[in-house]
Formats: structure tokens, C-alpha cells, sequence
């Protein structure tokens, strides 16, 4: 009998005809590790609170769902609450108390243990996982990896058979990721823990989950197991995307040089595939090396181009000036508290249109780098000069904190009032009043805000909401969008105020594939229409398609100025996957498009 | 103290007696030695930068009441005159001075109670008694941090104006186009109330607090929405984790040792003897109306040692403790 079963289940919120999840079949046993895959809003987590007593949403539900046999509304409250786990997305909001010892003993003491008893339990998680450093500190501490640690040991206290975490590693930088799903994967297998989880990068779950579950638009348009849906979705437009990486490297080879005995899931597996079609993919090479050493030629060119960080006397000659240089930062150091620098002698040159990405470890700086650019942080020593007349926008990792108002078409009136626009329009309180008013369509479709014109873009004001895709979002309350969108509100918001340099401080994290895409194309556009975007990212295979100039920073100062490519190209551990997967070939390819030219796949 | 274990209730009630004692005592040699011996034990405890900040705060003040006190309060006997016709008593500044003593005491105490006793300890005493409360103590202080660093971060924003865009770098015209504009728009808000808050909103240095007084009240607003948003997954995941299904227990365990009887017996024999002496009125002394205190009056009686033995026992087990860990 399967632990957990959806009967024919189809669940629509409170005043809402619209089905959050329809006619959910869907089996699970005893130990499967299930991986939930869909776009923003397709019901991964409508599907995952709805196996959660406590967590129902409010709304009704048609059909069944057991766990082990009995409704789960029915379930009792003690098993309801220790036998299934839930961790949500944001390691901070879950913490309740203050220290770490407290919160693991906080379920403990809920379901009312004797003491003794709940230091036993705590003494063994605490053994199990190694934390006995963590168990006294202060829960603001620790890193953001750590928290989400200290959460799951709170639900392992319960010793649960059950885990849901909705994309807990979203929040996590890739090295975090990486320990929490290692962890994960060792209570499925050592335990034996039922787990479902839904995230967007698959390419480090795919080679040990069970089954994936594709879901859109609150049906599921995929289940099976995870070599046979790699089969299945191969011509889906949407579901092809959230294949790993090596898995679309092989369908692009498999149609001209035959399958392999099993679709290759991880890089190992991906490489042993190229093995056996080495004799083909050399001849290519030989190939491609006579006709064209120009691709060689045209990376050794580049490579001089940004190699040298350090000050050439040319640049320090004042005649040398560069015009298209809108900031630089000249000899920085930062440090938030004393003798404990985060930036050292740093010089960056921020040129008209460049799209640069900040690359780098956890706590390398990033972020600290972005906010002394903005003038945010002031540097200890050293300037940051300013072209005249620039604006600049920060966009904040977590995109929550820009919004002050209560509906999204009310944030984008104080962003056009706020801006400079009274010295064309009569634009004032009453104007502003009126058009607040106005709902949806008629907002948007507005004379008013669409006879605006913005500096550095050529859209219309109706143009671009629909450029960006948030129509549908203008009634609405900031906080109900996802973090995508919450994005893109803010991007479009300095927009319209004629912002010159983006500066974004983690734009992809957490975001779907599809989304992904969308961002990248919103970025590339914003870059053709002059304005100049300079971004952190941990989505490697994001900076090696979109920027133009990536910046490593390492040990407080500018380690690599250079294109993305031949970083990645370089770089043997920090690259991409497609890298890593056909480095012994085509060193240089390193992203899906490269390998299709490169081996003319298309 | 981290070789000898008391219990917390212990502590409580040693130290409660303590801070009774110090607004009891008006004798100035009980007075001395009990700062002298509160002072042993914080310096045994160590100094905290803390300490030194109250401190800081604590010397003028009391050098104020000293000041004060006799210049308000003219009760007492014996005058001394300053001046002509102003004067002063002997009382009103004994009074004075023993008052800041035993404000400084009463600080001290609690210093000291602070580096024996965790607010963890506290928890467990009261965490069984008022749950609830005690709950509410544990998730205030793990939102007080959070709040801070929320607040840290959504101030950076506010050093760019307007979420996050900042508005012309380096031209001065705008900006001055700038207040134009929004001194257009607060007039237009004021011309429905009186002229006077026109006139008020005209004048440059009321714009300025106005503008600040907004953009605190910005932060405050994000601050709040954002907490607010952030504190219904906090709820849930209480909720998920079993919260509010049963009656609570604690993970904290203490259990009553021969060293905290020992103690509590000190406490009881000690405390009745200085009882006893205070119903006699060794230790208590009438200030006003007249204080008739010599200080070769040495107060060489049993009440005085047994306050000076009731005071010792955590000097002692720090002593103790420092040989030990050589």
C-alpha cells in the first residue's frame, strides 16, 4: 500500500473559481524521494500544504488524501505533526526562538516529551549531524545554510516519515545547496524518510530522485521515473527547460549519433556517453581546428582586453580620461568593523552598456562591492566618482523591502512622481489621485502615464508593463507576487524613473527556468536600449550566456576581469555544467549554444 | 560560575534578599562593607564593558542626589550654614549620600545577578508557572535581532532616494526643482487646513523635519509590513511543529543539589539573625529628624557578622573555583 495517496484530488482556495490543483493522481511509497517541478503557480506548494494538516489552506477540496490510509484531515494531532515534516522556503521566518538548543527542543517540548527525554533526542540529532558548535549560539549568527540546517533538525527531532520541503535551497548560495541536499539525500537513503521536494535547479537532483512529478497550471502533466520523463519531455516547450544539463547535451547528441543503453543524468554519466561516441566527436575537432583557427586567434585577442586590473600609466595620465566611463572606484577598502576588511584595493571601471556579473564564493564580498558602488556603504579609504548627471537604481536581494504601498499601480505613480517628469508633464497630487482610481486595463491604457516619455527607453508606459509581463498584477498587493515578479516590479519601477546603471544584487536566485529566461531576455533588452546593468549571480550557467564582462572577486580584491567565456573556459572546478561535462573537447564551449555550434547540432 | 551548580531558584531568592536588604539598611558601616563585598564579587565575576557604560551613567547621578537632596529637603536638626541665611542639615546629606550608596548597591546586584543567573534560568522558573509568558519572552527576543537587521537594511535603501534610485548624483538645479515641486505639492495638501500650517510648511527647516520625520516613518512602515508578512510563516511553522496541540514541558533540567541546600540554610540562619537585629534596629538608623552616628562606634555585635557571612558564600565559590582551575 502506497504511504501516501492522492485520490482523484482537486482543491480551489476560498473565493476563487479557479482549481489550484485539479484531478491529482498520484502515488507514493514508503521511502520514494519525489521531486515537484512546475513553473511559479502551478500548485507545487498548494500540493505540499494540502499533506499538511495543519497547514491546509482554507478552501475546498474534492477527492481524497491518505496517508497510510486514513484522510489526511482526519489524521490525528500527534501524528499529523511529528510523522510529516514541513520546511518552507525562507530559513529566517521558520525560526521561533532564539537559540539554536531551544529551537531543536521547541517541537520537543510541544508535544509535551519529559525532559529527559527530549535531551536524548537532542544529544543524538546534535551527534548525528555534528553541530555541537552551533547548539548554544544565537540563531542571527549563523549563515543562511546554518538556518536552514537548524530547521531541518527540528523536524528530524520529531523523527518524521515523511519530509515536504518546498525549495528550501532557494534561498541558499550553491555551496549551502550542495551540504543541504547531500543531507537530504542521506535520510532518504540511511532512514529511509519519504521526501517531497520542488525546485527549479534539477541538475544536482536528477541522478537520485525516484520519480519527478511535472506540474502546470494545478494538474500534472508528467510523472514517471526520472529517466523515462527525461524521454517523455524531450518536445515539451515548457519541461524541456528543467532537464539537467547533461540530459539536454545528450537528446541534442543522441539524434545524430544514436542513444545510449540509459539516458545520462549526471556528469559522470554524461561523460561515459561521449566515451563511447569519442571517435565521432574528435573528428569534429580535427575538423574544426583546420578550417577555422581563428576561434583561437579571436580568444587570445580578448583575452588582453580586461586581463590587467591594475592601473597602466596610461590610465593614471588625466588627458586619458575615458568618456563612456560612468563610475570607477579608485583604490577602495571597506570594512564594516575594525581591521576585518571585505574589499581591498579595488579599481572598476563601470563603462557605458556594459552588463557585468560579480562572481565569487560565499562571503567574498559581493554584495559589499555592489552597495559601495551605489553609494550606499562609503568606503574607508578611496573615491567613487560619478559621470554627471547619473542615476542609479539598486535593486535589493530580497525585493520585498522596495515596497511601501499598498497596490503595485500606486508604487509605480510614486516612482513617476518622484521622478523629474514636472518639468514636461503636469503631473501633481490631483493627476496622481485620479489615476489611482483607475483599475487594471483603464490604469494602464491611461493617456496620461502612456504620453510619458523615459530616457533611456523607448517603450511606452503600456509597452513596457507588457514587456515585462505584470499586467495582471497591477491591482494587487506587492507582497502576494513571487520574488520574480517582485523583481521585475522594481526593475520597471527605476525605469520609469530614467534610471542609467541597474546595480542587482541576486536577480536569478529562486527563480524557475522559464523565469529565468525572462530575465535574461528583460536584461538583454535593457542593455540594447543603452542602459548599463551590473549584477551578482550564483546561476553560472546565467552569466556565461547573458553578460558580457564577469568579475571574480577572491581573498577582498578583483581576482579575474574578463569575458565569461574564457573564465569558464579557465576555470576547472567554478564553471559551468555544459563546461564541465564537455571540457575534454571543446574547452571554450561553455553553454548549451556553444556545444550546438560547436559540433553544428542545430 | 561554571565548577558549581545552583539552582536558579536558589539564586532568586538569595539575590531578591539581597536587594531588600539594600533598601532597608541606612547604617553606614553595613552600608561599606556591603559594597565592598558586592564589589569583590563583580570584580571575582568580571567587569563587563556593560558595567562600565552603567557606570558612566550612574556617578553624576549620584553626585546629583547628593547635591540635590540636601538642597530640597530641609528637614533635620542639625544646620550648616553656607551663607547667611541658607543652610543646609547634616541629615538631608547623610541622606544623600547613603541613597547613592545604596543605589549603586542596588545596581550592582543586579549586575551580578545578571553573569550568575541566564535569562535561559529565568525561562525555567517561569516556564512552568506562565508558559505563555515565558514563550513570548523567547520570541521576543529572537524578533528584537531580526528586527534590527531588517531595519539596517531596509535604511541602506533609504540612503538612495525613492526605493532604491537616486536621483541626480551631482546637479544642485534639480535638486533645488526638486523641493519647488514638493513644496508645490504640501501646498496644495495644506491650502483645505489653516494658514498657519502653510506658512509652517513654507519655512525651510519645518520642510526639513517634516521630510525626515517621513522617511523614519517610511522605514518604520517597511520594517512593520515586512515583519508582519515574515511573522505568518513564523506561525505556521509553530503550527506545523505541534504548537498550542499539547501542554508544554521544558529541555531545561535542574536539579536541587546538596550545594543548593547548603546554601538555602545559609540563606535562612543567616537572614533571621539580621532580622532579628533590624527589629532591634542594629543596621537600621533613624536619619531624620536627627542622626546621631559617630564612626568609632565599631558595630562588633553578632548581626553585623552574620550579615557580613550572608554576604560571603558566592565570593567564596568563586575563590574556590579560581584555585581549582590552577
Amino acid at each position: 500500500m502506497a504511504l501516501i495517496e492522492f485520490d482523484n484530488y482537486s482543491f480551489s482556495y476560498l473565493n476563487s473559481t479557479k482549481k489550484s490543483l485539479e484531478n491529482i493522481n498520484l502515488n507514493i511509497n514508503f521511502g520514494d524521494f519525489v521531486l515537484l517541478c512546475g513553473p511559479s503557480g502551478c500548485g507545487k506548494t498548494t500540493l505540499l500544504t494540502n499533506l499538511k494538516k495543519e497547514l491546509m489552506p482554507s478552501g475546498v477540496g474534492e477527492g481524497h488524501i491518505k496517508y497510510n490510509g486514513c484522510e489526511i484531515s482526519k489524521l490525528e494531532d500527534s501524528i499529523s505533526a511529528c510523522e510529516i515534516g514541513y520546511l518552507f522556503q525562507n530559513p529566517d521566518s521558520q525560526i521561533v526562538t532564539d537559540t539554536v538548543i531551544q529551537e531543536i527542543a521547541f517541537p520537543l517540548e510541544n508535544i509535551g516529551l519529559p525532559t529527559e527525554e527530549i535531551r536524548n533526542r537532542i544529544s543524538e540529532i546534535v551527534a548525528f549531524f555534528g553541530i555541537n558548535d552551533l547548539l548554544h549560539k544565537k540563531v542571527h549568527e549563523l549563515s543562511g545554510g546554518q538556518k536552514q540546517l537548524i530547521n531541518l533538525c527540528s523536524l528530524l527531532v520529531l523523527r518524521p516519515k515523511v519530509l515536504l520541503l518546498d525549495e528550501p535551497m532557494s534561498q541558499l548560495d550553491p555551496i549551502a545547496s550542495y551540504e543541504f541536499l547531500s543531507i537530504i539525500r542521506r535520510l532518504n537513503e540511511e532512514f529511509s524518510i519519504t521526501i517531497i521536494m520542488s525546485e527549479h535547479k534539477s541538475d544536482r537532483i536528477f541522478p537520485f530522485i525516484d520519480y519527478a512529478v511535472f506540474l502546470k497550471d494545478g494538474k500534472i502533466v508528467f510523472n514517471n521515473n526520472s529517466r523515462e520523463i527525461c524521454k517523455e519531455v524531450i518536445n515539451d516547450e515548457i519541461f524541456a527547460n528543467y532537464l539537467p544539463t547533461v540530459t539536454k547535451i545528450y537528446n541534442e547528441l543522441s539524434n545524430k549519433y544514436g542513444k545510449y543503453t540509459n539516458t545520462p543524468l549526471s556528469i559522470r554519466q554524461g561523460r561515459q556517453y561521449l566515451d563511447t561516441i569519442h571517435d565521432n566527436l574528435m573528428k569534429i575537432n580535427e575538423n574544426m581546428e583546420k578550417n577555422n583557427s581563428f576561434t583561437e586567434a579571436n580568444v587570445s585577442g580578448n583575452t588582453k582586453k580586461f586581463n590587467s586590473t591594475k592601473k597602466t600609466i596610461k590610465d593614471i595620465l588625466p588627458f586619458s580620461n575615458n568618456k563612456d566611463t560612468l563610475i570607477s572606484m579608485n583604490d577602495i577598502y571597506f570594512a564594516y568593523e575594525k581591521k576585518n576588511l571585505v574589499l581591498k584595493n579595488i579599481d572598476f571601471k563601470l563603462n557605458k552598456g556594459d552588463f557585468v556579473s560579480l562572481i565569487g564564493g560565499n562571503g567574498a564580498g559581493k554584495s559589499t562591492f555592489l552597495q559601495v558602488l551605489a553609494g550606499i556603504l562609503k568606503p574607508i579609504k578611496g573615491k567613487v566618482k560619478y559621470s554627471k548627471n547619473l542615476k542609479i537604481a539598486y535593486v535589493h536581494q530580497n525585493p520585498m523591502i522596495h515596497f511601501s504601498k499598498d497596490t503595485i499601480k500606486e508604487e509605480f505613480l510614486e516612482s513617476i512622481l518622484n521622478s523629474n517628469y514636472y518639468h514636461q508633464e503636469e503631473f501633481n497630487k490631483d493627476i496622481y489621485n485620479s489615476l489611482l482610481k483607475l483599475e487594471g486595463e483603464n490604469f494602464i491604457e491611461s493617456d496620461i502615464l502612456n504620453k510619458l516619455k523615459f530616457k533611456n527607453i523607448n517603450y511606452s508606459f503600456k509597452d513596457l508593463i507588457n514587456f515585462f509581463d505584470i499586467s495582471h498584477l497591477i491591482d494587487n498587493h506587492p507582497y502576494d507576487c513571487s520574488g520574480g515578479e517582485q523583481q521585475k516590479i522594481i526593475m520597471l519601477k527605476t525605469l520609469v524613473q530614467n534610471t542609467d546603471v541597474l546595480i542587482l544584487d541576486e536577480p536569478t536566485k529562486g527563480l524557475d527556468p522559464i523565469s529565468n529566461k525572462n530575465m535574461a531576455n528583460i536584461l538583454n533588452t535593457l542593455i540594447s536600449q543603452g542602459i548599463t546593468i551590473i549584477m551578482t549571480s550564483h546561476d553560472l550557467d546565467f552569466v556565461a550566456e547573458n553578460c558580457k564582462r564577469c568579475i571574480m572577486l577572491f581573498d577582498k580584491d578583483i581576482q579575474i576581469d574578463d569575458t565569461p567565456k574564457l573564465i569558464f573556459k579557465e576555470n576547472n572546478f567554478y564553471t559551468t555544467f555544459v563546461n564541465r561535462m564537455v571540457k575534454d573537447y571543446i574547452p571554450q564551449a561553455v553553454t548549451l549554444d556553444d556545444v550546438k555550434t560547436l559540433w553544428g547540432l542545430e | 560560575m561554571e565548577l558549581t551548580r545552583i539552582h536558579p531558584l536558589v539564586y532568586l531568592i538569595y539575590y531578591f534578599i539581597m536587594i531588600v536588604f539594600a533598601f532597608i539598611i541606612r547604617d553606614p558601616y553595613f552600608l561599606l562593607s556591603f559594597l565592598i563585598l558586592i564589589l569583590v564579587l563583580i570584580s571575582l565575576q568580571g567587569i563587563s564593558s556593560e558595567l562600565k557604560n552603567i557606570m558612566k551613567l550612574f556617578l553624576p547621578l549620584s553626585i546629583l542626589i547628593i547635591i540635590l537632596n540636601p538642597l530640597l529637603n530641609k528637614q533635620g536638626v542639625h544646620k550648616i550654614y553656607l551663607f547667611k541665611n541658607f543652610f543646609i542639615t547634616y541629615e538631608a546629606f547623610a541622606f544623600g549620600v547613603l541613597m547613592s550608596l545604596a543605589l549603586l548597591i542596588v545596581i550592582l546586584i543586579f549586575s551580578s545577578y545578571n553573569r550568575s543567573v541566564t535569562y535561559q534560568d529565568m525561562l525555567y522558573i517561569f516556564s512552568k508557572r506562565l508558559p505563555v509568558i515565558s514563550m513570548v519572552i523567547v520570541m521576543a527576543l529572537r524578533f528584537v535581532p531580526l528586527i534590527n537587521s531588517r531595519t539596517i537594511e531596509i535604511q541602506k535603501l533609504n540612503k538612495l532616494k525613492s526605493n532604491g534610485v537616486e536621483i541626480n548624483l551631482e546637479n544642485s538645479n534639480d535638486d533645488n526643482n526638486l523641493e519647488e515641486f514638493d513644496s508645490n505639492i504640501s501646498n496644495i495638501e495644506s491650502s483645505s487646513n489653516s494658514k498657519f500650517l502653510a506658512k509652517l510648511n513654507s519655512s525651510k527647516k519645518f520642510h526639513k523635519i517634516r521630510e525626515e520625520s517621513k522617511v523614519i516613518g517610511k522605514i518604520m512602515a517597511v520594517t512593520v509590513s515586512w515583519s508582519l508578512e515574515e511573522s505568518m510563516f513564523t506561525a505556521k511553522s509553530m503550527k506545523a511543529r505541534g504548537y498550542n496541540a499539547y501542554n508544554r514541558t521544558s529541555y531545561l533540567s535542574y536539579d536541587y543539589s546538596l550545594a543548593d541546600i547548603f546554601f538555602l540554610l545559609l540563606i535562612i540562619f543567616t537572614v533571621s539573625i539580621v532580622t532579628a537585629g533590624f527589629m532591634q534596629g542594629y543596621g537600621i538608623i533613624n536619619i531624620y529628624p536627627s542622626f546621631d552616628f559617630s564612626f568609632s562606634d565599631l558595630p562588633l555585635n553578632i548581626y553585623y557578622f552574620a550579615f557580613i557571612i550572608f554576604l560571603l558564600p558566592l565570593i567564596y565559590l568563586e575563590i574556590k573555583e579560581r584555585l581549582l582551575w590552577h
